[in-house]
């Protein structure tokens, strides 16, 4: 079996350019937030350099990325929600979603089961094996939420362009 | 909106381009710890062999292993405090990911001007003095380091003909730097 060893050539910059925009969209769609997108980023990369894994292929090494960049999203969001809450009277626009897309706005209806598949597959060209690494999941159950997922904003599109 | 409109309109959401740069210092930085870290392991496994060595022919263990108190932040093993300074204008009332809310702004609380912090950080003023009555309960001087936990409410009293006072936050990942500035709706912060 070869072994995908990451080349110690400032492997990083590398890394960065293969991954940061797809990990960058994917923590956007989670968090709904630029700056704690960037930082999810950010904290993804460092794991990578504190705890070096050896990949099997590259396929590998981005499941790896997906899964933990999802982990990051995850715990960014519990510690969101524990935080401390002003008045409404009192607030600024906090954590306004400030990235505008219309795919975004159709995305962040569904659920995260759904979304996450959809949003690697459709969006990022990942395939089902690699989206089935990173989640967890057996390939069917990935096929499965890609055909939900894709009815529900079929859906949701249709709603949208009969409102117009 | 077909596939390819949505996948297009998808990918033009990208990262800032300072992001890479941030990324790559803090990387770097990283692995220096992690330098740093399996050096420090190899020594004590020395000095640790080196003690049992000792204490096999009867004498006494080298005083004085003890481990460092460091950090943990974010779940990662920190050994200094990583700054990174955020460049860019940021409108009055925008909470930023590491900012500071003015609970009203232009208004004090009896000649302090009141904040809350949105996440745990450590605050510097340049001028004046610090109050976080929920956390130390002790008065931080200009320069010195004021630890705070998420959602503290923080009061700085500062004296506003200082001709310049700026108040840092400093979280796990980045700080950012505010200056006080009088404008004609009173005072505010300024990224």
């Amino acid at each position: 079996m070869l072994l995908y060893v990451p080349m110690e050539r400032d492997p990083i910059e590398e890394l960065y350019d293969r991954y940061a925009a797809m990990l960058y969209r994917l923590a956007l769609s989670e968090l709904k937030n630029r700056e704690d997108a960037e930082d999810a980023v950010q904290a993804v990369f460092e794991k990578y350099v504190l705890a070096p894994h050896l990949f099997f292929s590259r396929e590998h090494e981005k499941a790896w990325m997906l899964r933990v960049t999802m982990n990051q999203c995850r715990d960014m969001l519990r510690r969101r929600q524990q935080r401390y809450a002003v008045p409404l009277d009192e607030a600024a626009d906090v954590g306004v979603q400030d990235a505008h897309s219309e795919v975004l706005d159709v995305l962040e209806k569904l659920p995260e089961d759904y979304r996450v598949p959809l949003t690697l597959y459709y969006f990022e060209d990942c395939k089902v094996e690699e989206i089935a690494r990173a989640l967890g999941l057996g390939p069917s159950a990935v096929k499965m939420r890609l055909k939900r997922g894709r009815e529900m904003m079929k859906k949701e599109l249709e709603g949208e362009s009969g409102h117009d | 909106m077909t596939d390819e409109t949505m996948k297009r309109d998808y990918r033009t959401l990208q990262p800032p381009a300072e992001l890479k740069a941030r990324v790559l210092s803090a990387c770097r930085a990283a692995r220096k710890k992690r330098a740093a870290l399996r050096r420090r392991a190899a020594g004590m496994a020395a000095c640790l062999a080196v003690a049992l060595c000792l204490s096999v022919y009867g004498l006494s263990p080298v005083p004085g292993l003890s481990s460092q108190g460091q950090a943990m932040e974010n779940g990662a093993l920190s050994l200094a405090p990583q700054t990174i300074w955020i460049d860019g204008a940021a409108s009055q009332r925008t909470v930023t990911p590491y900012g500071v809310q003015p609970t009203a702004l232009g208004e004090t609380v009896d000649g302090c001007l009141a904040l809350t912090v949105d996440r745990a950080a450590r605050l510097t003023v340049s001028a004046g003095t610090l109050y976080a009555p929920d956390e130390t309960g002790a008065v931080t001087e200009a320069g010195e380091t004021c630890r705070v936990s998420a959602g503290a409410e923080v009061y700085w009293q500062v004296d506003t003909a200082q001709e310049e006072a700026t108040l840092t936050v400093r979280g796990s990942l980045r700080s950012v730097t505010y200056t006080l500035t009088e404008g004609a709706e009173g005072w505010s912060l300024q990224k």
